[in-house]
């Protein structure tokens, strides 16, 4: 099909709006992709590699490959630092933004919203997270790793001894009304702890958890592997204090003993899950598009949008998902894409 | 058009269905070969679309040539038939077999798989079987952890008969899998509607069948530390959902990758979503993964826009010709076996297909003739300025700075370079910087050259095992490395003057700190 001279505007430039652009480049559209931050490449990016002998199928190099293949097109084009700040619809949609080059207004036919997640904050928990420097979230894990490749407490700048991953903070919480399982933190915690193990030999792994999650097409292996070097709790500490001696004491009910209890250790890992970004609220406004009951943003193919004429949305934006969810939804929305410009 | 030849479609189901519709309708003739031998599928109905070619049954009994002009056999049990075909894809239906051995527990009345009574209640006639107030027990695994799909499926069936039907659910698991859409609040659904969920991590249940045909099941409950004894009116037993076994065969004819559990991908994250290591073959549905059914027809929708893509010649970038010099080739078969995207055909002569070749340069650094000549001209101008500044700088100083060349593969480490700038990293400045499309291009000879020009230090970075492009390309240059170590020792220089390191395209700060660690080694080496 020939769509030269149609325009799509993608907002957000993480992995699944990259992949996106590069199947309606291909279709000859003129692809304009407005990027909240500095640079292309979403939260995917910041992922540190998790290879240990091999590659582990973490799949976040796939967002390098992703940018380098959208290169060869000439009709993609990636503002960076934008921020919408109207959209008028009106024979498709004039899109105004604001970036640190000025003010620009594109036209399109279509937009693609591909804005992403927000990972939980968990202040709010009872993990001491914000005033206890050794409790971290998975994502100030991974900045660790991309900048010394190694963890280190960030108290005294200390490798630690023991460490304990804490799972399903923020996901699967009836009482914070997040039914929902964000699906990628058990492979990513599992994948990272045992990383630290092969970098820092001899750190013990304590894994708290509700249930294992499968990620990975051979997860049993993986599983079954990992099981071998890291502690395994079924349950979820309660509470996390600071000893004396400036450790973490986390406070659990010992499904085992059937009593409660206590193990310290030198950092705590909290898997924060995938939250609805709180820009939807501004940006779905600005689109005139309804959002789930949770603030995720719906399927364009969900009745409950009314088909809104022009609109699609893909990837982590409609809740939580793994990369490789990302890329099949982004060549969903694509494909959506194209058959309604071929038609209208 | 650019669509004149057909693209063959291995299999059927909703997934082989709905892409054989859009391919039609854009226009795609198709010939779809479906493998259950019934015509079972109905035919899409497409207006103004290409006409679609069924054969029932039929088997692939071979394939030759390249993307764009496979010529497949196939064969429908009367008698093989050549066809022309630009592009294959390959989409059978996963298998469901239900886990009787897993629990030892023979079919009954009262032991149903989970497709079983899926169909009963879409007939509603479950009732009949059980009594009112029943004991429905559904096994989800526990000793291995079930798939997520079936855990959906097993929650759903489960769900459904505690809200519908008068019974009272159990539901058995060790690890409950949540991490499909919607699944977490089905749970939370079926908690509220009654069921009965119980989880084991190490002591598991003991199912004995009692005379009456029910399933008598003894088991320790975690959370309150007490034994329960339960006996089931009905138990729902769930499946093993696997590759079609005859996918083995497909795989073999194709000459494509496969994993461990017998899909006809790689479990490489660069073959996603339906990309294999052959250009114009394809996989989808079930031959590459165990799929929701929601996800079976996204499925369908990227397939087919990759497949057009392909057809259109829009799914790559122009790469560097490879060819093989007539003239030289000694038949010796070396580059056809090692060559990871079949791209070599003998007919008679040694040929490389424009068409299928990836550049990877495998074939180029193995040939024993040195017949084939890679024009990556980046690559060999890159390669004689380094091995030639190297033999003027050696010419010309004593300086302590060692002359270090990296070797570096463009999709891993040529990345994470670029990266490891961007952030800041510092390098050595005396860097001799050579890249490849993939790591298996650089020879044992292209590292003694370098030695030989007055290099101190050659670093050969790929990605790491798994995550190759060309699915071989580590390996080889692993393999070459050691092979160039083993003839410098010969020679009387240290081997650890080449090394050998993996890389991933976002390892920035790794790779300078391999860069640098190498430096710190040659320097402590001194001058070759
Ligand atoms: S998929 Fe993950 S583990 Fe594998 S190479 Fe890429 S970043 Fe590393
Ligand atoms: S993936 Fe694991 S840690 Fe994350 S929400 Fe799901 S069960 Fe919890
Ligand atoms: S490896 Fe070289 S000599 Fe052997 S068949 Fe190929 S081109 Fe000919
Ligand atoms: S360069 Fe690679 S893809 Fe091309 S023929 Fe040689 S081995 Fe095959």
């Amino acid at each position: 099909m020939n769509l030269n001279g149609k325009q799509v505007t993608i907002l957000g430039a993480g992995i699944t709006g990259l992949e996106a652009a590069k199947h309606l480049a291909v279709s000859g559209i003129e692809v304009v992709m407005l990027e909240r931050t500095s640079q292309p490449g979403g939260q995917a990016a910041a992922l540190s590699c998790k290879a240990v002998d091999g590659c582990v199928r973490c799949g976040a190099c796939m967002v390098q490959e992703r940018l380098k293949e959208i290169m060869r097109f000439p009709n993609i084009r990636i503002i960076s630092d934008a921020r919408v700040a109207q959209i008028a619809r009106q024979y498709g949609f004039t899109i105004t933004c604001e970036s640190n080059k000025g003010v620009s207004t594109t036209h399109s036919d279509a937009v693609l919203v591909s804005t992403g997640f927000q990972a939980y904050d968990p202040s709010a928990k009872p993990y001491g997270y914000g005033y206890i420097p050794d409790v971290i979230t998975t994502l100030e894990a991974e900045a660790l790793l991309k900048r010394h490749g190694k963890i280190q407490r960030p108290s005294n700048n200390q490798e630690p001894k023991s460490i304990a991953f804490i799972q399903c903070v923020g996901s699967r919480d009836s009482r914070l009304n997040h039914p929902w399982c964000s699906k990628i933190c058990c492979g990513s915690s599992l994948r990272m702890a045992r990383l630290i193990q092969h970098r820092q030999p001899g750190t013990l792994a304590t894994f708290f958890y509700i249930d294992v999650q499968t990620f990975g097409k051979n997860f049993q292996h993986y599983y079954d592997e990992s099981k071998n070097t890291i502690q395994m709790i079924r349950a979820i500490p309660g509470d996390i204090f600071k000893t004396s001696d400036n450790q973490m004491l986390a406070a659990f009910f010992d499904p085992q003993t059937q009593k409660a209890g206590e193990a310290v250790f030198d950092l705590v890992i909290l898997a924060v899950g995938l939250t609805p970004a709180k820009e939807n609220v501004e940006l779905a406004r600005l689109l005139d598009f309804p959002l789930t009951p949770w603030g995720f943003w719906r399927s364009h193919r969900d009745g409950a949008t009314g088909r809104a004429k022009g609109i699609f949305t893909a990837g982590a934006a409609l809740g939580p998902m793994s990369i490789p969810e990302c890329i099949d939804s982004a060549g969903q929305a694509a494909w959506d894409i194209v058959q309604f410009l071929g038609t209208t | 058009m650019p669509f004149q030849k057909e693209t063959l479609i291995l299999g059927s189901g909703p997934c082989a269905d709905q892409l054989v519709g859009h391919l039609a309708a854009h226009g795609v003739s198709v010939r779809q070969v479906t493998m259950s031998g019934a015509a079972a599928v109905n035919l899409p109905t497409i207006s103004g679309g290409k006409p679609i070619q069924r054969l029932d049954g039929a088997q692939l009994v071979q394939c030759q040539g390249i993307a764009g002009e496979f010529s497949v056999v196939l064969d429908d049990g009367t008698k093989p038939v050549r066809y022309k075909v630009s592009s294959i894809v390959v989409v059978p239906e996963c298998l469901h077999v239900p886990n009787h051995d897993l629990y030892g527990l023979n079919p009954s009345e009262k032991v149903l798989a989970l497709s079983a009574l899926e169909k009963m209640l879409q007939r509603g006639s479950v009732q009949a079987i059980i009594p009112t107030q029943a004991r429905v027990v559904f096994l989800n695994s526990w000793s291995i952890d079930p798939h997520p799909v079936m855990a959906q499926a097993m929650l759903q069936g489960c769900l459904e008969m505690q809200q519908k039907l008068d019974v009272r659910t159990f539901f058995l698991c060790g690890n409950l899998k949540v991490s499909v859409d919607g699944m977490e609040a089905c749970y939370e659904l079926a908690k509220k509607a009654g069921t009965a969920f119980v989880k084991f991590s190490d002591r598991f249940p003991v199912l004995v069948p009692l005379a009456d045909g029910r399933i008598q099941i003894d088991y320790w409950d975690e959370t309150t530390r007490m034994e329960y004894r339960l006996v089931a009116d009905l138990v729902i037993l769930d499946e093993q959902i696997m590759p079609d076994p005859r996918l083995a065969d497909i795989v073999r004819q194709l000459r494509l990758e496969s994993d461990d559990l017998g899909f006809a991908q790689s479990d490489n994250v660069h073959r996603l979503p339906n990309w294999t290591n052959r250009r114009g073959i394809f996989v989808a549905g079930g031959a590459r993964a165990v799929l929701t059914e929601a996800a079976l027809s996204v499925d369908a929708n990227q397939t087919a826009q990759n497949v057009i893509a392909f057809l259109s010649g829009l799914d790559r970038a122009p790469l560097p010709k490879v060819e093989i010099d007539p003239g030289r080739c000694a038949r010796c078969l070396t580059c056809y076996r090692l060559c990871p995207h079949a791209a070599i055909t003998m007919e008679p002569r040694m040929i490389i297909h424009a068409e299928a070749c990836q550049s990877c340069g495998l074939c180029v650094a193995a040939c024993p003739n040195r017949a084939i000549q890679l024009q990556d001209s980046t690559l060999e101008t890159a390669f004689n300025q380094q091995a030639g500044q190297g033999a003027q700088a050696q010419a010309q100083s004593s300086d302590c700075i060692p002359r270090i060349a990296l070797f570096c593969c463009s999709r891993s480490a040529a990345q994470a370079r670029e990266l490891a700038k961007s952030m800041g990293h510092q390098l050595p400045a005396s860097l001799r910087f050579v890249e490849g499309v993939c790591g298996g291009t650089f020879s044992v000879r292209h590292m003694l050259t370098a030695i030989e020009a007055g290099l101190d230090g050659i670093l050969v970075l790929t990605c790491h095992e798994g995550n190759c492009h060309s699915g071989k390309g580590p390996h080889e240059a692993d393999k070459r490395v050691r092979e160039a170590a083993r003839l410098l020792t010969g020679a009387g220089i240290a081997p650890e003057r080449l090394q050998f390191t993996t890389l991933a395209a976002n390892m920035g700060r790794e790779f300078a700190e391999v860069v640098n660690g190498f430096e710190e080694k040659i320097k402590a080496l001194g001058p070759v």
